[in-house]
């Protein structure tokens, strides 16, 4: 890949090449905006980490309340199977190419309430592709921030350019296909409580 | 200011919107159905149960322990005092028949005290920021993440953990306190206090603030009451009633909590039981949880060298209790931030509880929401949510 | 201004009521020495009424209104009702209370008192959605904490956990617990929760 902070001809340092698709992707890896969804504990430490110590606005991650502006959904929390098919439904309200990453242990398989909980889901990517794993309860701001680095490193292979032509089945940039899921689950009829 | 609107005048323009369960200010996937015309709320009924993850029914399956790391799960901005709520009840059960006496070494009692307004303190200072920034001013909510990672360091090198720390035990407290815990505590309060006095400057008289939450959604005291409102929703509107002074556990019986209560603080358009008079209790409560810490600190006995001394130590020895405890019943209440967290424990007499109830002051806040939020208008939704500080586990466990 | 004993609050509950109109309420003891009042479910709006309502009791309070169910509580003799507990308190007098109803399993019907305490409101629904105790007269009896289409009452001791819901399983693959709680197909339940 061309580096792209490394002048062509060494003649003038000012002028750098690469191609477009690279530099698409430099820009989206450092600007992930991310959706502000936190159901849970994890939340507090996601906010946190977007605070004056851990400031992860300094990677470019500015939180979104919309779907529709994000990149990144950070699963912060338990997700209950009532809350499910929400969190798919906003997954699906993202505008491609859209990443997620599950932090915490109840977004990855449950957490502690896996076992003896009736109403917790046992891992946030039954319902939506997940990208990136962050393990802990709740993982510390500096492991979110490692996980969001490992993420990056998934952006920065996104290839906006022909990427339907020449992948179809990948649309994500990660490594495996998103093939493995049991299939999109139904939605619910809106719940409409009265007074 | 509120309308004063009857519901029948709004227009053919109603619509029901949902507030939720995603969106950035209601603290938590908590879903609000709004009937509005777009400027004043006609009905707005809350939908809970979205972080429903059974706590409750976990309380059935684990033993006595165990169950403490699911207690800082029911209110994790909180945790220690959801952990000293859940341990202050087993102990009571336990002391409720001479043969499992647990005597709660004197040490460790004032341990938790310092842990506990420590983390009132962090937990208002979320209420506050929070809901600074639900209404516009995203500053005062950085200042107070900031200060609360003071407090997060302090508890790191206590325990280990940032947020849900696992750390007040049934009769004592986890570990001991660390080599210059004290000093590094005096260090924080001294310079929070400074910070307190640039956020007040920031945000409580901010005149755009203050107009914003005078006289919206006012409780009266006897609403409060039979709405089942604690804590600060509760003093807020005037009752002058807190656990830690009036059924006083621990070592608060000795401390002299004073309470401060709402006195429509927002001057001439403010009334008592108004969302500014909520957020300056919470602020003076701050200024008092500051001093308990420090009179904590000084009562503090040294440590002895055995763990289960009854003076010097950090946590009795529960173990053999706790396989065969009291059957029985009983209901014990603490102050969390949010206010009273009842716990009704039933044992069968074996190692694994039968039962075990958490009443949260959030989950009665949310029985009032109806209520209040008649005829105000949609914006003050927000406020009055940010007011009642709500958060969404302590709703749903 | 003066707190009651809990032999003083009967007494004095005993009395209000006129002689013909009393209610059928017995004292009772837990097996570790708190005292309770057990109520007649017919009786729970009237007596609620009195207890709030007058000046030497004013219970302004309610609590607390929880519930559990007493199938595997070792009593002499044994039951299988649910016990219907409300934690009563009185911030003037600063006394307390602690009022228990028993229903039925199968057909429990418990008057509600949300017209004494408007709190009752949220307690009750929770009862209703968790225990499976239908409350009568409650102006919205719907489940709260539950989805609408969930199946059984959870907090019974007799619930089987579903192994599925809205046709995702509850399990990850491969994923095994020792002493997991049996898990059985949602759409034949042990018991069903009532409308």
């Amino acid at each position: 890949m061309t580096d792209i902070t490394k002048p062509a001809n060494g003649a003038d340092e000012h002028v750098f090449t690469t191609s477009i698709d690279e530099f698409l992707a430099w820009g989206k890896e450092n600007s992930l905006f991310y959706l502000l969804f936190a159901t849970a504990c994890c939340g507090i430490e996601l906010m946190q980490t977007g605070g004056p110590r851990y400031d992860i606005d300094r990677l470019g991650m500015i939180p979104r309340a919309t779907p529709r502006q994000s990149d990144l959904m950070i699963v912060a929390g338990t997700i209950t199977h009532k809350m499910a098919s929400r969190v798919r439904t906003l997954w699906e309200q993202m505008t491609e190419p859209r990443w997620v990453v599950s932090m915490g242990s109840c977004a990855n398989s449950g957490g502690p309430f896996s076992k003896w909980s009736y109403s917790v889901l046992n891992g946030v990517d039954k319902y939506v592709p997940v990208d990136i794993y962050i393990p802990g309860c709740p993982p510390r701001p500096e492991a979110l921030i490692d996980g969001v680095m490992a993420l990056r490193e998934r952006v920065k292979k996104y290839r906006t350019l022909g990427v339907r032509d020449r992948d179809p089945h990948i649309v994500q940039g990660s490594d495996c296909a998103f093939g493995a899921h049991p299939g999109k689950p139904p939605l619910p009829e809106t719940t409409e409580p009265s007074a | 200011m509120s309308p004063d609107l009857a519901i029948e005048t709004l227009g053919g323009e109603r619509m029901r919107l949902n507030m939720g369960p995603h969106h950035p200010a209601t603290h938590g996937v908590l879903r609000l159905v709004v009937d509005t015309d777009g400027e004043v709320v006609a009905n707005c009924a809350p939908d809970h149960g979205y972080l429903h993850r059974a706590i409750e029914k976990i309380g059935e399956c684990v033993e006595w322990p165990m169950f403490v790391p699911y207690t800082d799960r029911v209110d994790y901005v909180c945790a220690m005092n959801a952990n000293l709520a859940y341990c202050v009840a087993v102990e009571k059960l336990l002391n409720s028949d001479p043969a499992t006496k647990v005597i709660v070494p004197m040490r460790a009692e004032c341990i938790r005290v310092i842990v506990a307004e420590l983390n009132r303190i962090s937990s208002h200072l979320v209420a506050v920021g929070a809901m600074a920034m639900d209404l516009g001013g995203y500053t005062p909510f950085l200042h107070a993440i900031a200060q609360r990672e003071g407090v997060n360091d302090i508890f790191e090198k206590l325990c280990g953990q940032r947020l849900t720390y696992n750390y007040i035990t049934i009769g004592g407290v986890g570990f001991d306190l660390h080599a210059n815990a004290a000093a590094e505590t005096e260090a924080f309060l001294a310079q929070f206090e400074k910070e307190m006095i640039r956020f007040n400057q920031l945000i409580t008289t901010n005149t755009i603030f203050q107009n914003r939450c005078a006289g919206v959604a006012v409780i009266s005291a006897a609403d409060a009451v039979a709405y089942g409102l604690v804590g600060p929703n509760l003093r807020g509107s005037g009752v002058d009633w807190d656990i830690r002074r009036d059924e006083p556990y621990g070592i608060y019986g000795q401390l002299g909590v004073r309470v401060p209560l709402g006195q429509a603080f927002a001057g001439r358009a403010g009334r008592v039981g108004d969302c500014y008079d909520r957020f300056v209790v919470r602020l003076l409560e701050i200024n008092e949880s500051v001093r308990l810490v420090r009179a904590a600190i000084k009562l503090l006995p040294p440590a002895a060298g055995k763990a289960n001394d009854p003076v010097g130590g950090f946590q009795a020895d529960v173990a053999k209790q706790l396989r065969k405890p009291p059957k029985g019943e009983i209901r014990v209440r603490t102050e969390a931030p949010r206010g009273e967290m009842g716990y009704v424990i039933v044992s069968d007499g074996s190692k694994v509880p039968y039962r075990v109830r958490v009443r949260t002051g959030s989950f009665t806040a949310c029985s009032i929401f109806n209520t209040v939020m008649k005829g105000i208008f949609l914006a003050d939704v927000v406020t009055v949510i940010g007011s009642f500080d709500i958060v969404v586990p302590e709703i749903d466990r | 201004m003066s707190a009651l004993a809990f032999a003083d609050i009967v007494e004095r509950l005993r009395a209000v009521f006129p002689a013909a109109t009393l209610p059928a309420i017995e004292t009772k003891t837990s097996d570790n020495g708190q005292p309770w009042l057990l109520v007649p479910a017919n009786d729970i709006v009237r007596v609620a009424t009195v207890l709030r309502d007058d000046p030497v009791l004013g219970f302004a309070a309610l609590c607390d209104l929880t519930g559990w169910d007493l199938l595997k509580y070792a009593a002499n003799p044994p039951s299988t009702d649910i016990a219907i507990v409300y934690y009563l308190h009185s911030l003037i007098h600063r006394h307390h209370l602690t009022l228990k109803v028993l229903a039925p399993r199968d057909t429990g019907t418990v008057p509600s008192v949300s017209s004494v305490w408007p709190v009752a409101n949220y307690f009750e629904r929770e009862v209703f959605d968790l225990l499976g105790v239908h409350f009568a007269g409650h102006p919205n009896l719907k489940r709260i904490m539950m989805p609408d289409d969930w199946i059984g009452s959870p907090l019974r001791k007799d619930y089987i956990y579903p192994a599925s819901y809205n046709g995702i399983a509850h399990l990850r693959d491969g994923q095994k617990f020792e002493d997991a709680p049996t898990r059985g197909d949602a759409a034949a339940p042990a018991q069903a929760a009532k409308p």
